[in-house]
């Protein structure tokens, strides 16, 4: 576990983000004015019930959706103000992800997938590095499969391999485990932290699962689009307590 | 992105199938039409030195010589070039469907790339990428099919007679070279919209969970769909009073305007019309039926791609058929409307009648006229050009005697020397009346200034120029007679052919009512009008074909956990073919009803166009032909989607529908 410390800068800072959708009757807001920041080399957890924001505040931070109001700065980019170039740019070269389904291009091998980002970047690809990032995730030997030929938990690490490759400053999970059988959730969030731990990048993940939050640095309540409240180095105890707390 | 281009193309093979046997197959067919083309342009169309010439001078003061026995290759030419359009115009057709339809079911692939960091660019040049990796191998295959095919077309070609000569087969390379940079053109033309479309995805798309058609109908698709609309409106509303000769491609490309409004705007009609349709299915098949309604009701992308393809040829095929099986049978029921002679004679042997047989036939005393002109090639003079133009030698009394014609303008008399009678469209077209000057020449002859004595309207028994006598002797003999009996022997008409038969000699011609003869001559031009659909229609038959199974399968491939969940939910297999059988049935059927509308509006213009002594122009449809092609659009339809759902099933067993793809 890292320490967190007050001296820590945020690698995304989302100040005043306010976002709705349009809905039946008129526009329905998502996100109410979320001010937040993510610590540099941590892993922070997003928790919350269905419906509170979870996934757009992701997507905000991510610079998928664009906030009706508010910044997101990563680093001293403003990704609210981006242009569409420039937010390709951002995502080449500074954002990874992981997410629940669809990680990976069918059509690629493992390989190719996790050597996607140097070729859009047109870097020239070492076979090495690759399948070192592979062989991180322990599925060197799975190189030449399609996605189709391996389980939900090995194309999650292919999407990890890839995020080791890329080397992006922050990492965004969007319910990493949620389709796995316990086994392969723990193996994912093992390799989450190591992505933090070891290589010392920053993760941000939403979640359902307290045992999952309970591996993160922190986590982040989210209800009714607003942050609720903060857990530091939180058990899954204390993360199901808060939980049920919110949903009393 | 090359290298994931090829991916891409091995791993969605069944998407690429339908582009590549289509371009495959558009490179042989221009490929063939090219190779026939380059065969006529290689034949000397000046064959015999020396022939007669004549110079004319036109309205500038530039002279003109041009001779005569000159092979006319215009014919086979046109036919030859308008089955290359034909088949081009199809193949970007099916190309840009199957592409568009191709990016639709791959959204989430490119909302994924986006999201890994690919910008627009670099997606537009993959899905071009891929159109090449699809491209290169298709058109090499088409020039292959074309090193085979083009002896056997050349050889085909001249055993119709659609040409003059007999054609040989000129060097492969240039036409193989054009066939394929066309075919690379076109993909790379119908991807272009595609690849377009696939540089917008959002990233956020790739986290979609269901490929959603949502926005089919996209402000481009509307807006061009619109301006077709208006287009073929306008032209379908200017072909009746056009005129036969601008009429036929005002109807033509207004019907293809309409048929690509009627593919671009269908998302938006075309949901309330399967709704309609799929009431009497509710009803017939409850489950089966309903799930096959809701499925092409909502599916709205595939749905348009289906009833696309069918629609495109159907329209296309029928406008040019209609069209032209219409013309022949308005000009044979104006020839018929217009003959006044009880009998034809025509020569037993040989092409013409002679002088004396003309003679010998009017000697009869119950003969009471006879009309045989000598047809004559010659050159004529206009304000800035001098053209060749079809004459004949006859009186105009004796013509309007034995044929239903009205003197427009000036009178009826012989024609003195100097003098010349006109059709009723060469004087509507060049510009003439009674009075004035028409400055011509006989091949071998010097120009003579005629003045115009008179303008018959009398349709195609009027050629546009009628000469004087003293031109006779240019003239080849007449190829037949009309003969006009008189009142007391008219009833009789059959005896006295006979009778005249014998008096000839029936070694030297053959006696015919009119009315059989014109059935006779209707058949050998009916022979004529077939062979020329079949080398315009057949290639695009095949398409139609094509496009048809091609979609299906593209579309099929992606069903797999619909149709595993179906039958995990207890849908029996059974149920699910009826369901594919249901959805294929109807959207055809869609698509054959609405190309029927739109052929049915442009034949009504061209129709109007038509005039027809005493009456309405007929309406000739080829309806053995296009029948032929629905049916065989249907059957591809309904044995494709079985034999891919037949694959599901077989398939559904083993497979999960759960997350995994």
């Amino acid at each position: 576990m890292s320490l967190l410390t007050d001296i820590q800068l945020p690698a995304v800072q989302l100040a005043a983000v306010s976002k709705s959708y349009p809905g039946a009757a008129g526009s329905v807001p998502v996100l109410r004015e979320v001010s937040l920041g993510f610590s540099q080399r941590a892993l922070t957890a997003v928790m919350g019930p269905s419906g509170s924001g979870k996934t757009t505040l992701l997507n905000c931070a991510a610079g998928l959706d664009r906030p009706d109001s508010g910044k997101v700065l990563l680093g001293d980019t403003d990704l609210a103000v981006c242009d569409e170039r420039e937010l390709t740019a951002v995502r080449r070269g500074r954002i990874g992800f992981v997410f629940q389904q669809f990680n990976l291009l069918p059509m690629l091998t493992a390989f190719e997938n996790v050597a996607l980002p140097l070729r859009l970047r047109r870097r020239s690809v070492k076979r090495d590095r690759v399948m070192e990032a592979l062989r991180e995730v322990g599925l060197a030997d799975k190189a030449d499969r399609r996605p189709a030929q391996l389980s939900g938990g090995q194309q999650q690490r292919v999407a990890i391999a890839r995020t080791l490759v890329a080397e992006p400053e922050i990492v965004f999970a969007d319910e990493p485990t949620g389709s796995l059988d316990r086994h392969s959730g723990r193996q994912i969030m093992e390799l989450l932290r190591a992505v933090v731990d070891r290589a010392g990048r920053t993760v941000v993940m939403v979640t359902h699962d307290p045992a999952v939050a309970a591996c993160a640095d922190r986590v982040v309540f989210l209800s009714d689009g607003q942050v609720v409240g903060r857990l530091d180095h939180p058990t899954a105890d204390a993360v199901a307590r808060r939980l049920s707390m919110w949903e009393r | 992105m090359w290298r994931i281009s090829l991916y891409s193309v091995r791993h969605y093979w069944a998407l690429f199938a339908g582009t590549f046997v289509a371009l495959a197959l558009g490179v042989a067919l221009i490929g063939t039409s090219a190779s026939a083309l380059a065969a006529t342009w290689a034949v000397p169309t000046s064959p015999r030195a020396g022939n007669p010439s004549v110079t004319l001078t036109d309205g500038t003061g530039t002279a003109h010589t041009l001779s005569s026995g000159d092979l006319d290759l215009g014919g086979v030419q046109s036919v030859l070039a308008m089955a290359g359009v034909v088949s081009a115009f199809v193949t970007v057709f099916v190309i840009t469907g199957t592409c568009a339809f191709g990016i639709a079911l791959r959204r989430r692939d490119m909302g994924l790339l986006r999201m890994v960091g690919a910008g627009g660019p670099q997606v537009r040049r993959m899905v071009l990428g891929e159109s090449l990796a699809v491209a290169v191998p298709a058109a090499l295959a088409g020039c292959a099919a074309v090193v085979v095919a083009a002896p056997v077309t050349v050889e085909a070609l001249n055993g119709t007679g659609l040409s003059p000569v007999d054609l040989r087969q000129p060097p492969l390379l240039w036409p193989l070279v054009f066939a394929a940079a066309g075919g690379l053109f076109m993909a790379v033309l119908g991807t272009l919209a595609a690849s377009r479309r696939a540089a917008r995805v959002r990233p956020t798309e790739a986290l979609r969970e269901a490929d959603l058609d949502a926005r089919t109908m996209t402000a481009g698709r509307a807006v061009t769909g619109v301006l077709m609309l208006v287009t073929g409106a306008v032209m379908l509303a200017l072909a009746p009073g056009a005129g036969a000769e601008a009429a036929t491609p005002l109807a033509l490309f207004g019907t293809m305007a309409l048929a690509v409004a009627a593919t671009l705007l269908g998302p938006v009609y075309l949901p309330p019309l399967l709704a309609l349709m799929a009431l009497p299915l509710r009803w017939a098949d409850p489950v089966a039926g309903r799930l096959a309604a809701e499925s092409v009701r909502t599916s709205r992308r595939r749905t348009a791609s289906l009833v696309g393809p069918v629609l495109a040829i159907l329209a296309v095929v029928g406008a040019f058929t209609t069209v032209l099986s219409t013309t022949g049978a308005a000009t044979e029921a104006d020839d018929r409307a217009r003959t006044v002679a009880q009998l034809v004679v025509e020569p037993a042997r040989g092409d013409s009648l002679s002088a004396d047989d003309v003679r010998a036939l009017r000697a009869d005393p119950r003969v009471a006229a006879v009309s045989a002109p000598s047809a004559l090639e010659v050159a004529v003079a206009g304000p800035d050009s001098v053209w060749k133009e079809q004459a004949a030698v006859e009186d105009p009394a004796a013509l309007a005697r034995t044929h239903r014609i009205s003197v427009v303008d000036g009178s009826l008399e012989a024609l003195r020397p100097g003098t010349v009678a006109v059709s009723r469209e060469f004087a509507e077209w060049y510009g003439h009346r009674a009075g004035s000057t028409v400055t011509y020449g006989l091949f071998g002859g010097r120009p003579v200034k005629a003045r115009v004595v008179a303008v018959l309207d009398g349709g195609s028994a009027v050629p546009p120029l009628l000469l004087p006598d003293g031109a006779r002797d240019a003239a080849a003999d007449p190829s037949r007679a009309a003969v006009l009996l008189d009142e007391e022997a008219a009833g009789s008409a059959r005896a006295v052919a006979a009778e005249l038969t014998a008096r000839v000699g029936a070694e030297r011609v053959r006696v015919v009512p009119s009315a059989q003869w014109f059935g006779e001559a209707a058949t050998d031009q009916d022979r004529l009008n077939r062979l020329v659909l079949g080398v315009l229609t057949v290639p695009a038959s095949l398409y139609a074909l094509i496009a048809v199974a091609g979609t299906l399968v593209m579309s099929y491939s992606r069903r797999g956990g619909e149709i595993a969940g179906m039958r995990m939910l207890g849908v029996s297999a059974w149920q699910v073919r009826r369901m594919a059988l249901w959805e294929t049935l109807s959207t055809s059927t869609l698509g054959v009803l609405i190309a029927a509308g739109v052929v049915a509006m442009g034949a009504r213009a061209y129709r109007g166009a038509l005039t027809v002594l005493g009456g309405e122009a007929p309406l000739a449809v080829e309806w053995g032909m296009l029948s032929a092609l629905t049916a065989a659009c249907v059957l591809a339809g309904v044995m494709v989607s079985l034999a891919a759902t037949g694959r599901l099933l077989r398939q559904a067993g083993v497979m999960m529908v759960a997350s995994r793809r």
